[in-house]
């Protein structure tokens, strides 16, 4: 599944902050997932164990957090904001896998609820951020 | 807040020799089938070859390999298709029919993402389709895929030329690989796309002329590959990707 490139990028991501900030064990890493992306916390937590079996030492034994994040989105024609909440569901399983690999294609599916354009901007919960690193730093 | 995508873009091209973009600044000077072109033959000497087509706001290269898009098989990310014999991929296998205007942020989001999920494996070349314009997706294909190599295209026409010109001046002075210019559509004897490359100091490839055939065999890289246009490309283009 394509989930485990991400986890493998958060695992990565993770483990050149540490080697910058001079953390010599990551204890906590709180990662959103946007909810436009579709990515189950579970799946996702399942891979970036997955990944850090085999590698990256300073990482490994950190507990994972992950949180949803809503979507919100702001019309640029008409100024209006809106939660995306459950619009996904009303899509077809085509377009909702669509926006599951590039949250971007929801142009080609969503509009404005008032004014039906296209143009939106995604405010907030796209996709996978990392929101927090904590851990031991060398002394 | 940190993007984690950005940490696996070189991992996921560190297998790939050598990465080529083919821009030109116009749209409309031939990139799109150059580009396509060019990987058709570049796997049929042998060599392993991909072509992303980074046209978000309009893809066209299936069109010219003639498939119907679809999904990439999804392993460790996902993996692009072989479509004769290139590894293939492109915003089409996404979005299929219903492809929305897209903004600039949401183009460069489109980058990154598939950056960071497509598994390309082990490649001796990998094509770049760039979009028409010095947009924010040359910019940021100047910043992530810093490896790049350039291809320039362009027609004779004035039109063209000054674009050309401004993208040419913006690759050497970001001193960005330059492989040379190419004057492309010639329909009629002219010095200017050459004068232009000498004029910057960057190497002038050849002359690819309008050839009526290709039309007719767009969807179909057989009989594509079998035109004049790649008789010219191979003389043209193929030795300095192929020689090194």
């Amino acid at each position: 599944m394509h989930e485990w490139a991400l986890a493998e990028a958060i695992v990565r991501a993770v483990a050149e902050h540490a080697a910058k900030e001079r953390i010599v064990r990551v204890r906590r890493v709180v990662v959103q997932i946007g909810q436009m992306q579709q990515i189950q916390p579970k799946t996702l937590e399942r891979l970036v164990q997955e990944v850090l079996a085999k590698e990256y030492p300073t990482v490994r034994g950190a507990e994972f957090l992950f949180e949803e994040e809503p979507a919100q989105l702001h019309c640029r024609r008409c100024g209006h904001r809106w939660m995306l909440a459950d619009a996904l569901e009303s899509l077809d399983p085509d377009a909702r896998e669509a926006i599951h690999f590039l949250p971007e294609l929801a142009h080609s599916y969503l509009r404005c609820p008032v004014c039906r354009s296209p143009d939106f901007q995604l405010l907030s919960g796209r996709g996978v951020t990392i929101a927090t690193i904590q851990g031991e730093v060398e002394q | 807040m940190s993007d984690p995508r950005l940490s696996v873009i070189q991992e996921r091209l560190a297998s790939v020799r050598r990465m080529v973009g083919v821009t030109g600044g116009k749209g409309g000077v031939g990139k799109t089938l150059l580009a396509t072109t060019t990987a058709l033959l570049l796997a049929r000497e042998g060599l392993r070859v991909g072509l992303f087509d980074l046209d978000f706001a309009g893809p066209s290269s299936h069109v010219i390999l003639g498939i119907e898009p679809a999904l990439p098989r999804e392993e460790r990310g996902i993996v692009p298709p072989e479509v004769d014999g290139v590894a293939y991929l492109s915003i089409a296998q996404f979005a299929k029919g219903s492809l929305a205007p897209l903004r600039g942020e949401d183009q460069q989001n489109i980058l990154l993402e598939l950056l960071a999920i497509a598994q390309w494996g082990t490649l001796d070349l990998l094509v770049f389709d760039m979009p028409p314009g010095l947009s924010d997706l040359c910019l940021d294909a100047f910043r992530w895929l810093p490896r790049t190599e350039y291809l320039v295209p362009t027609t004779a026409s004035p039109l063209a030329l000054a674009v050309a010109e401004r993208l040419l001046r913006l690759l050497k002075e970001q001193h960005l690989p330059l492989l040379g210019v190419v004057e492309n559509l010639a329909w009629r004897e002219s010095s200017h796309v050459a004068q232009l490359a000498e004029r910057i100091g960057a190497p002038f490839l050849g002359v690819i002329h309008w050839d009526r055939t290709v039309e007719e065999t767009l969807g179909h890289p057989e009989r594509l590959i079998a035109t004049p246009l790649a008789e010219e490309l191979r003389k043209t283009i193929l030795p300095v990707l192929v020689s090194r």
